[in-house]
C-alpha cells in the first residue's frame, strides 16, 4: 500500500476519517497512531519492532535528559560547588544525550551502512592481498527510517537545548515519529511543528477537507501522469547505459531530474494534502527549486526540511566546536574578510554535504553527489563579490532578462549533472555515462528516432508535455504569491466542481498506471 | 461539518460516479479500437476455441521467459504466455482454470518462482480492491485506451466494432533493456531443502490435479534467475515432481547448453531475463516440445495465418529495437 494505491486512496484514508470522526476528540489522536502502525506493518512487517525500539528510546532519554535538570540541586551550595555541580549536569546531560543518539544513528548505521562499510573494507583488504575478513551483511530497511531518525535525532538535541520540553505523552511522541503521511517520504518535522496538532483532535472541517483533498489530487497528478510515466525512459537509459550515449544521455538526465521532482514534490503535496484534511499543518518541502538562480539557492527551494535540518544539526553544531572556531580566526586573520570567512565555513559545510550525500544512501555516487555540491556552492561563495564586481565593471544589470536566463541555464546544466550521477547504478557507471554526452554525440538521435525507442511513445511524450506546461504555470503563480486555491475558492460552484471534475478525470485517464505500465515505488522512499 | 456541506460532499461524490461510469463506456476498448493493448492480461481468452497446443504460466519469470512467437517460428506450435508478474499460485491455478474452459492444451509450463512467493494478506486485499475497482469503473483499467482514440470512436460505441488491434506476441513481455549480473557462478550444489509454504503447496497439487484431470502433461520449470533461484529451492521443486512423477527442467543447472551470457542477457542484474536470454530459453523449450511429440505444427495451416502475420510484426519489431 502506498499513497497512490486504490487501497489507499479509497479505502484506507476515508476509513481512517470516519473513525477519526467518529471518536471522541480525546481519542483522536489514537485513531491516527493506530492508522499510521497499520500502514508501517502493511510496508514493512515485523521491522515495526525498529520502530517501536526507536519511539521507545526517544521518550525514556527525552524524560531522563528533563529529570536530569530538576536533580540539579544548587540550593545552599557555594559558588564553587555551584560551578563543580553544574560542570557535572552538563556533562551527564551530555552522555545522556549521545547514549540517545547513539541508540537511533545506531540502529539507522547499522541497518543502512554496514553493507556498504564491510564490503569497502573487504574490497581494501583484498586489494592489500588480505582475505575477506567482514562478513556481507545486508539488513532488510525498515521504512521512513532515513526520515524518522532524523526527527528523532532532532527532537533529543532539541530537549537538550531545552528549546522544547521533553514530552511525556509516549502516545504524541510515536505520531510525531510515524504519522502515516510523513512516513514514507518525510517532509522531516520539527517536533515544535507538528507534534501538539497531531494529538488536538480537531474536527474535520470542509474547507481543510476540500483543500486537503485539492493538494492530494495535485501531487497525484505529478506522481502518476509525469513521474512514473517518464519512469519508462529513465530506466532505459539508466538501466542500460552502455547502450546510449550523447543527446539520449542528456534526455535521460533531464527527464530523471524531471522525474524525480515530480515524484519527490508530488508525494510531498499528497502529504501535506492529507495532514490538511485532518488540520495538521505540514511544513513544505520545495518552493520551485528550478526558478533559483544558483546552488545554494536552489537547496534553499529543494527538499527544504532536510536542508534547514542539515544546517541546525550539522553545520551549526560543527562550527560552534573550539577546533573549527580557531580555524575559522586563523583563516580570518591570514586570508582576509571574504575568503577567510568562506574558508572557515568549509569544515561545517563540508559536514552538512557528507551527510547530505550519505543519507541519500550506501554508495559512492551519492558521497560524490555530495561533494560536487560543496564544491559548487564553496565555489560560489568564494567568487560571489568578484562575479559582482566584474559585472560592474562591464555595467551589466545582474537583474536583467538576459543575465537571469544565464543563471537559469547554468544552474540547471549544474543540477541535470548532479541528478545524473545521483542516479547512476554506481559512480563508474555515473562517470561512463558523463564521459558518453562527449564521445557519442551526435544530432542524429534527434531525428531517427532514437528517441521513440526508450520506453516512451508519441503520446506519452505530449503527456509528460503537457503535465510539465501544468506544473510550470502552478510555479509561475505560487512564485508570484498567488493562492490558486484562495481564487478557486471564490468561483462559482458549477465552475469549480467541473475543474475538479475534469482534474480527477485527468489523473485518471492520463496517469501512467495499469497494463502496459510498472508498478514505480515512491522514489525517496527507498532512501 | 455542517448538514449543507455534507449534502454538497456528497452530491460531488454521486455526481463523479455517474461521470466516471459514463466516461468507462467511452474507454472500452470495443468503443476505442484498443482491445490489443488488453490482450497481454486477458488475451487469452480471446484466442479461438481449442487452439492452444500449450501454456506458459507462472509469474514475471514465466512472461519474461518464454515467446511462444519464436516457437512458432521454430516449429510451428501455438502457445500462449499467461504469466503475470507477482502472482501468487492461488491466482495461477484460477487463471488456469478458467482458460481449460475454452482451451485444451497438451502441454502446461509452470514456471516454479512463484512456488516460493509468501503470501501476504495486504497483496491480496490490495488486488481484490483493485479488481472491484476495475470491475465498477472500467475506465481505471482501460484508461490507457485515450491514446487510442480517433474520429470514429463514437460510431464504434453503436457499432460494437474494435479496429486494429494492436500485437501482444501471445502474452510474452519483450524487453531488450540489458543490467548486466555481475554475482558470478550461483549454482554450487547442496543438500539443503527450500520450504514451499503451505498455500502455494496446496495450489501447486491443485494445478497438478486439474492437469492430470484434463490429460494435461505437467511441465514444471525455473527460468535462469541467480537473484531469485537457489538450489535449496531446486531441490524442494525437485522433490514434488519426483513425488508426483512430473518432468523438472530446472534451466539454472543448463545454463551452459542455453549459451545463457549474464552481461548480455538478463534485464535487470540477475532477477529476469530479457529478449536475448528469452530468445535462448524459448529455443531450448521449443526443442523440448519437440522432443514430446505431443503438439502439432501448424505453420502451414490457412487456419493459423494470424500466427504468421502477427510473428512478421513480432519479427520487424525485435529486428528494429533489439539491433
Amino acid at each position: 500500500m502506498t499513497y497512490t494505491s486504490i487501497l489507499y486512496l479509497l479505502i484506507f484514508l476515508p476509513g481512517v476519517m470516519l473513525f477519526y470522526q467518529l471518536v471522541p476528540v480525546r481519542h483522536r489522536y489514537k485513531v491516527l497512531l493506530a492508522a499510521s502502525w497499520l500502514f508501517f506493518l502493511s510496508l514493512s512487517g515485523k521491522l515495526i519492532v525498529y520502530l517501536l525500539l526507536s519511539t521507545l528510546s526517544v521518550h525514556h532519554i527525552g524524560l531522563w535528559l528533563s529529570s536530569c535538570k530538576k536533580s540539579l540541586d544548587l540550593t545552599g551550595a557555594s559558588v564553587e560547588e555551584k560551578k563543580s555541580l553544574k560542570a557535572a549536569y552538563a556533562a551527564k546531560k551530555r552522555r545522556i544525550l549521545w547514549f540517545g543518539l547513539g541508540i537511533q544513528l545506531g540502529m539507522l548505521i547499522v541497518l543502512k551502512y554496514s553493507g556498504f562499510f564491510s564490503d569497502n573494507m573487504n574490497h581494501l583488504l583484498k586489494a592489500v592481498s588480505y582475505p575477506n575478513l567482514l562478513p556481507g551483511m545486508k539488513f532488510a530497511l525498515p521504512i521512513g527510517i532515513s526520515f524518522y531518525t532524523l526527527q528523532a535525532v532532532s527532537y533529543l538535541v532539541d530537549v537538550y537545548y531545552e528549546k522544547i520540553p521533553a514530552d511525556d505523552h509516549l502516545g504524541r511522541l510515536a505520531l510525531y515519529l510515524t504519522f502515516f503521511p510523513i512516513l514514507m517520504e518525510g517532509p522531516i518535522c520539527r517536533y515544535a511543528q507538528t507534534a501538539n496538532a497531531l494529538t488536538e483532535g480537531k474536527p474535520l472541517e470542509y474547507k481543510n477537507v476540500t483543500y486537503g483533498f485539492q493538494r492530494v489530487l495535485w501531487g497525484l497528478f505529478k506522481k502518476l501522469i509525469i513521474a512514473d510515466r517518464l519512469n519508462l525512459l529513465v530506466e532505459t537509459v539508466f538501466g542500460s547505459y552502455k547502450q546510449y550515449g550523447g543527446i539520449v544521455v542528456i534526455v535521460g538526465a533531464i527527464l530523471y531530474t524531471f522525474q524525480l521532482y515530480a515524484d519527490f514534490s508530488g508525494c510531498i503535496d499528497m502529504t501535506i494534502g492529507t495532514g490538511e484534511v485532518f488540520g495538521i499543518t505540514i511544513p513544505e518541502n520545495f518552493r520551485q527549486p528550478f526558478f533559483s538562480k544558483s546552488p545554494s539557492e536552489f537547496w534553499r527551494r529543494w527538499h527544504i526540511t532536510l536542508g534547514t535540518w542539515l544546517k541546525d544539526y550539522i553545520f551549526y553544531p560543527i562550527s560552534l566546536t573550539g577546533p573549527v572556531k580557531k580555524f575559522g580566526k586563523k583563516a580570518r586573520t591570514k586570508l582576509g574578510k571574504h575568503v577567510g570567512q568562506v574558508v572557515a565555513s568549509s569544515p561545517a559545510l563540508f559536514g552538512v554535504w557528507i551527510c547530505n550525500g550519505f543519507w541519500h544512501g550506501n554508495g559512492w555516487h551519492y558521497l560524490f553527489f555530495g561533494m560536487y555540491y560543496f564544491v559548487l556552492i564553496m565555489l560560489e561563495n568564494l567568487t560571489e563579490p568578484y562575479v559582482i564586481k566584474t559585472a560592474e565593471a562591464f555595467k551589466i544589470n545582474r537583474n536583467n532578462l538576459i543575465y537571469r536566463i544565464f543563471q537559469s541555464v547554468k544552474l540547471l546544466i549544474i543540477v541535470f549533472t548532479g541528478e545524473l550521477f545521483f542516479r547512476a547504478d554506481t559512480l563508474t557507471a555515473g562517470f561512463s555515462m558523463f564521459s558518453s554526452i562527449f564521445t557519442g554525440f551526435n544530432l542524429k538521435a534527434l531525428k531517427d528516432g532514437s528517441l521513440l525507442h526508450l520506453g516512451l511513445t508519441i503520446p506519452d511524450y505530449v503527456a509528460v508535455f503537457f503535465g510539465f506546461l501544468a506544473v510550470l504555470a502552478v510555479g509561475i503563480i505560487h512564485e508570484r504569491g498567488i493562492s490558486i486555491r484562495e481564487r478557486m475558492s471564490g468561483l462559482k460552484l458549477p465552475v469549480r466542481w467541473t475543474l475538479y471534475y475534469g482534474a480527477i478525470l485527468l489523473v485518471i485517464v492520463l496517469g501512467a498506471y495499469g497494463d502496459g505500465y510498472l508498478p514505480v515505488k515512491l522514489i525517496y522512499a527507498g532512501f | 461539518m455542517h448538514a449543507g456541506n455534507k449534502l454538497r460532499t456528497l452530491s460531488f461524490i454521486t455526481g463523479l460516479i455517474i461521470l466516471l461510469y459514463i466516461m468507462s463506456l467511452l474507454f472500452l476498448p470495443a468503443n476505442t479500437g484498443a482491445e490489443g493493448l488488453y490482450k497481454k492480461a486477458g488475451g487469452i481468452y480471446k484466442e479461438p476455441k481449442n487452439t492452444i497446443g500449450y501454456l506458459s504460466i507462472g509469474d514475471s519469470e514465466s512472461t519474461t521467459s518464454i515467446s511462444p512467437m519464436e516457437i512458432w517460428n521454430a516449429y510451428g506450435y501455438t502457445g500462449f504466455n499467461c504469466g503475470v508478474p507477482g502472482q501468487r499460485l492461488q491466482d495461477t491455478y484460477y487463471l488456469l482454470e478458467k482458460v481449460l474452459n475454452k482451451q485444451s492444451p497438451k502441454v502446461v509450463l509452470l514456471e516454479t518462482n512463484a512456488c516460493f512467493r509468501d503470501f501476504k494478506y495486504i497483496n491480496a486485499l490490495e488486488t481484490t480492491i483493485d479488481e472491484k475497482t476495475k470491475k465498477l469503473f472500467p475506465i481505471y483499467q482501460y484508461h490507457n485506451n485515450w491514446r487510442y482514440f480517433h474520429f470514429y470512436m463514437l460510431k464504434n460505441i453503436s457499432t460494437g466494432v474494435a479496429d486494429k488491434p494492436s500485437p501482444v506476441y501471445k502474452g510474452y513481455q519483450y524487453n531488450v533493456i540489458n543490467k548486466p549480473y555481475i554475482g558470478g557462478p550461483y549454482t554450487a550444489e547442496t543438500d539443503e531443502v527450500g520450504e514451499i509454504q503451505d498455500q502455494p503447496q496446496l495450489y501447486l497439487e491443485k494445478i497438478n490435479a486439474l492437469c492430470k484431470e484434463k490429460g494435461i502433461k505437467l511441465i514444471l520449470y525455473s527460468s535462469p534467475s541467480p537473484k531469485n533461484w537457489t538450489y535449496a529451492k531446486h531441490n524442494a521443486v525437485k522433490q514434488f515432481a519426483d513425488k508426483h512423477n512430473l518432468d523438472y527442467m530446472d534451466l539454472n543447472l543448463a545454463l551452459d547448453q542455453l549459451s545463457i551470457d549474464w552481461t548480455t542477457d538478463t534485464r535487470d542484474s540477475g532477477d529476469h531475463i530479457n529478449y536475448y536470454g528469452a530468445k535462448k530459453v524459448s529455443a531450448y523449450m521449443g526443442s523440448y516440445l519437440s522432443g514430446l511429440n505431443l503438439l502439432t505444427d501448424h505453420r502451414q495451416d490457412p487456419r493459423f495465418a494470424p500466427w504468421n502475420n502477427e510473428f512478421k510484426t513480432y519479427e520487424t519489431q525485435t529486428r528494429q529495437i533489439s539491433k
